[in-house]
């Protein structure tokens, strides 16, 4: 014992030991928990609150300081700076027992996060200002902040990018990939902060929050799982191990303390957290009323006031102060009892009573949605164990008196129960969100399962999980109509893949589009799958929290989706039938090895097999199995000379013509619903239809063509405006011939000239009849 | 020849420090988590913060 006592008042925390063992672990542990989503949703409140919130905090409290105690400003502005910075694990430990709200948890989380890397800033700069290592100008502070703050951003995003690149290549084992994730926070942090000087803890938050939402798609669900969990007991042993020693610390720095530094403790406390209500009811107000934040309720706010403790950062700071003998002995003894005594005050009185606050404003309560899935997944949850309490007992041989008596107070709660499932004050609409809410994250799971089980690959995966999540996201920003609209959005074409067609069509570049129409063809196909999975979730798991109506309602609207979904995938199959045979045929293979590699983990499970033979059997699985390890390659089949060959068109003419042709004619891609060119445009080229249908929409009427057809040769032919619009009505692979190689190729072959005048003035002629 | 068994006498100390050092920083840390862990129930029946309970422990100590 005597041993122990010695053997901890030995351990000696320093700054150091803060900033380099104990902060990575810390920051990156609570930025990977944070929902990144939820996080950007608030990210312009945040970002105040943690860069203009706190330097005007810094700034209140420097000024007030320096006026009280007289001591010089850049003392007192470091005073500031230090105490500004809040630590949110004591809050966020009350927020989990008392079930607070996500927003508020997020909205605490992001801003501590945040505000920890503007206060290291704020001080490394303060203080080099003191120690006569930088300039002591407002514009060379705030270029400073600039390069530091985004430099570290930079940092932590890059050595994310990759740590990913790597967890992907890195085989199938779990600890590796851990381990690697523990490489990032510290090797985040340490060539931001050593090696570039620029800030360790946004590299470190920023690495984090990549990691916490690229990860996802490159790592597999047991291995998430196992991921937080490390990172859940690493935050928990570097919060124990540093608290502990701060505690340690305390009594050594406040036995120095005076009766005026004890009345100075007084208006620092009073600066401080008047300094934090002008901010927090302040500065977010006036952000949502500009319409740059979404609102934050005034119960939000008062928390968020009261919760802001102060921790292990500032103390660590005011640590850093007391090591460095660059600073004079008077201003060490100032900064140490300050911040001890702030850190002490806040961690005694506002971590104590902030459960208080959240019940005083009714946050620890769930609110009108919330207890209403409450009472039906209580009344479900009622019935279900008082019917299979009877099973067991017929099971067990259970005498009926016992049984009733176990039996019967569950019948008495489900009878109470019902009363408030039918109470509830929820609309059908509401019931319809809730419902599609719970579709929307069975989705997700859906996703995340195909991951697991190699169905989908990454890439695919990170689309997915994309679109769920906004899918998600736009019902609680517009409900139903929001839910239509962006699933059929997300049918469209995207940004990437139009960016990836002008590429094609510009320098003929056709691998991106390739790669692009490959994930879509992927992302369809495992949509397809899982709304026909979600279909039967509906029906067989939600129908009872949701009640028939709503159940009907969401199965409408997932036949719906599934219909528009099938649609959209058949335009791509009929285009490309062989990369669908392809890929219907891995994903058979696929099923196939996890039939097998089941077969063999129930036969180990039953001891048929010994680990031995199992794992001989997986290695030959593997050998086996091994092309399903290669990416699925869709060959767009844009190639002049083939395309040319193919066309009834062309058939006639000799193999050297076909060959000239193909020089001329420049091949190209039409996605459905596409406007090639409208009425009134210039003759600028005409078009041959290799595969796919074209939709030509003349005054009168509107006329279908398809594969060996020409179209937009009377324009060139007449030298006059188009004289209909034409649109892709599917997938069209087209051959196109540029005005100037037309009037060349035209006056090569008198043979084809009098081709397309024929089609040209048949055309003309059924204009004039249909006019 | 005094000299030498000297010498090897403070290599032996320095040594036997270094190594009482170690063991004391693997006792402070390995016991100081034990007692961590024991604040967990404690701070769960007072309803207090945990981390606030660790603090006020390094404080008692």
């Amino acid at each position: 014992m005597h041993e122990f006592v010695h053997a901890l008042n030995s351990l000696e925390i320093t700054s150091e030991a803060v900033f380099f063992v104990f902060l990575p672990a810390l920051v990156f542990e609570s930025a990977f928990a944070i929902d990144v989503r939820r996080l950007f949703d608030d990210i312009s409140p945040i970002l105040m609150l943690a860069i203009v919130g706190l330097l005007i905090s810094t700034a209140v409290i420097g000024f007030t300081m320096a006026y009280v105690t007289h001591m010089p400003i850049l003392a007192c502005l470091l005073l500031g700076a230090i105490v500004s910075a809040t630590d949110p694990v004591a809050v966020v430990a009350i927020f989990k027992d008392l079930g607070a709200p996500q927003r508020l948890a997020i909205l605490v989380e992001g801003e501590s996060l945040f505000n920890d890397a503007t206060a290291i800033v704020a001080f490394t700069i303060i203080s080099a200002m003191m120690l006569g290592q930088s300039d002591p100008t407002l514009f060379s502070g705030i270029a400073s902040f600039v390069t530091v703050f985004f430099g570290g951003i930079l940092v932590g995003y890059v050595t994310a990018r990759i740590i990913c690149v790597l967890l992907v290549n890195i085989g199938e084992s779990n600890l590796p990939k851990i381990t690697l994730t523990i490489s990032l926070a510290y090797l985040s942090f340490i060539i931001a902060e050593h090696s570039l000087h620029v800030s360790g803890v946004m590299a470190v938050v920023t690495a984090a929050l990549v990691l916490g939402s690229r990860g996802r798609s490159v790592i597999t669900q047991s291995t998430w799982h196992g991921l937080e969990e490390v990172w859940e007991q690493i935050g928990f042993v570097a919060n124990s191990v540093i608290f502990i020693l701060v505690g340690l610390k305390v009594p050594s720095i406040m036995a120095a303390m005076s009766s005026q530094q004890f009345v100075w403790l007084g208006v620092l406390l009073l600066a401080g957290f008047i300094a934090r209500f002008a901010i927090i009811f302040g500065l977010v107000p006036v952000m949502s009323k500009l319409g740059w934040s979404a609102q934050v309720s005034t119960g939000y706010r008062a928390v968020m006031f009261w919760g802001g403790l102060r921790g292990a950062v500032s103390l660590a700071l005011a640590l850093a102060v007391m090591e460095n003998d660059g600073f004079s002995p008077q201003i060490q003894e100032f900064l140490g009892v300050m911040v001890t005594g702030f850190v002490l005050f806040t961690l005694a009185i506002n971590a104590t009573t902030v459960s208080l606050v959240m019940r005083a404003f009714g946050l620890a309560k769930l609110g009108p949605a919330d207890a209403a899935i409450r009472d039906r997944a209580f009344s479900k949850a009622m019935a279900s164990v008082s019917t299979r309490v009877q099973g067991s007992a017929r099971a067990m041989h259970i005498g009926e008196e016992q049984t009733n008596q176990v039996v019967k107070p569950y019948e008495q709660l489900i009878a109470d129960s019902a009363k408030n499932v039918t109470d509830n004050k929820l609309s059908d609409d509401d019931w319809l969100l809730i419902g599609l809410r719970m579709v929307c994250m069975n989705e997700n799971k859906a996703y995340a399962k195909m991951l697991d089980q190699a169905e989908i690959s990454p890439d695919t995966a990170r689309s997915l999980f994309g679109h769920a999540a906004d899918i998600s996201d736009s019902i609680k920003s517009g409900g139903l109509d929001a839910y239509l609209n962006q699933y059929r959005g997300k049918l469209g074409f995207h940004w990437h893949t139009k960016w990836a067609m002008r590429l094609q069509r510009t320098f003929g570049i056709t691998s991106l589009l390739a790669k692009n129409l490959a994930n879509r063809f992927q992302v369809l196909e495992a949509e397809c799958t899982v709304l026909h999975e979600l279909n039967n979730i509906v029906e067989t798991q939600l129908a009872d929290m949701l009640g028939a109506k709503t159940t009907d309602e969401l199965k409408a609207i997932l036949a719906q989706r599934d219909l528009e979904t099938e649609q959209a995938l058949q335009a791509l199959r009929a285009c490309y039938p062989e990369y669908a045979k392809a890929l219907e045929k891995r994903v058979l293979q696929q099923t196939a090895m996890r039939l097998e590699q089941s077969e063999y983990k129930d036969m180990l499970a039953s001891s048929l097999i010994s680990k031995e033979v199992a794992s001989s059997l997986k290695e030959d699985m593997s050998e086996r199995y091994q092309e399903l390890q290669q990416s699925l390659s869709l060959d767009l089949g844009l190639d002049a000379k083939t395309l040319v060959s193919k066309m009834d068109f062309f058939q006639n003419l000799d193999q050297s013509v076909q060959h000239d042709i193909a020089k001329l004619l420049k091949p190209r891609l039409a996605l459905p619903g596409e406007l090639i060119f409208s009425k009134g445009g210039p003759p600028d080229a005409m078009y041959f239809i290799s595969s796919g249908a074209i939709r030509i929409d003349l005054d009168t009427q509107t006329v279908i063509i398809g594969s060996g057809d020409c179209f937009g040769e009377m324009a060139l032919l007449y030298q006059k405006p188009r004289m209909a619009s034409v649109v892709s009505d599917g997938f069209s692979e087209l051959l196109v011939l540029h005005t100037k190689d037309f009037n060349q190729m035209l006056s090569k072959d008198p043979e084809l000239r009098k081709q397309i005048e024929t089609i040209a003035e048949q055309r003309s002629f059924d204009n004039q009849q249909d006019g | 020849m005094n000299n030498a068994s000297a010498a090897a006498q403070q290599v032996v100390q320095v040594a036997q420090t270094v190594e009482h050092q170690t063991m004391l920083m693997v006792l402070g840390i390995t016991g100081l988590l034990a007692l961590a862990v024991m604040v967990v129930p404690l701070a769960t029946r007072l309803r207090l913060p945990f981390t606030v309970m660790l603090a006020a422990i390094g404080v008692l100590i």
